[in-house]
């Protein structure tokens, strides 16, 4: 037996389907009556949106900033749902939001920060002897010196 | 949240706190004191990795560098007074 779901989204079809060989009336009457069922059993019209953690539509709009996804959310610029506790965001907001000026913004600072960041990076481990205190050659001094 | 000087040379630390501290999840402050020490550090990690002659221009790429690095991070913190740490 088929789901009702798949039973709505035929008769669905079926209007577009009448509208389209010009018998308006009976197409309007398919969507009345798959309108009249899914509100007797409380089916949305609309399919229930895919949801994704703040991490996956970070990396779908090519920034690293999971807290400005979660910002965005709060600011309603992407469709935000509280799932258990945790932040989710649809996925079509998501993509709506792909070329938009804003993310734009945040790549660039992104890209920005990273340069700076890279500049004087260390790694991951405790910081290289070079950084320590240093007894000897200063940077500064030149290579000639440390020779004396 | 107070980032001490340790942490500035490390992106793997310092890009979370301020990715975080640019969208509005945290506060980051430093003090003075650290403003002085990250100074310090940041120009000695610049100037250690050049090999040969310690040209003018070397300076002044690594003053430029320096530059760069604060204008990013006085976006994001906030400065107060230096404390004791028992106070």
């Amino acid at each position: 037996m088929p789901d009702l779901d798949s039973s709505l989204a035929q008769l669905d079809e079926l209007a577009d389907e009448l509208a389209q060989r010009g018998d308006v009336e009976l197409a309007k009457k398919a969507r009345a009556t798959a309108d009249d069922l899914r509100s007797a059993t409380g089916v949305s019209s609309q399919p229930a949106p895919e949801l994704i953690s703040p991490d996956d539509a970070a990396k779908l709009l090519g920034i690293r900033s999971s807290p400005m996804v979660m910002r965005w959310a709060r600011e309603k610029q992407l469709e935000g749902f509280n799932v258990g506790g945790r932040v989710k965001v649809s996925r079509v907001s998501v993509e709506r939001l792909l070329d938009s000026a804003i993310v734009a913004r945040q790549r660039e600072y992104e890209r920005d920060l990273a340069e700076v960041l890279d500049a004087f990076d260390v790694g991951d481990g405790p910081a290289p002897e070079s950084v320590l205190p240093h007894i000897g050659r200063a940077p500064w001094d030149s290579v000639d010196a440390r020779k004396l | 949240m107070v980032v001490d000087a340790n942490v500035f040379p490390h992106r793997v630390w310092m890009e979370p706190l301020l990715l975080a501290a640019q969208a509005g999840h945290i506060r980051l402050v430093w003090s003075p004191s650290i403003i002085a020490e990250a100074t310090r550090v940041m120009m000695w990690i610049r100037l250690s990795r050049h090999v040969g002659p310690m040209a003018n221009a070397v300076k002044n790429d690594a003053f430029d560098f320096v530059r760069r690095w604060f204008q990013r991070m006085t976006e994001v913190f906030e400065v107060v007074d230096d404390r004791l740490p028992f106070e």
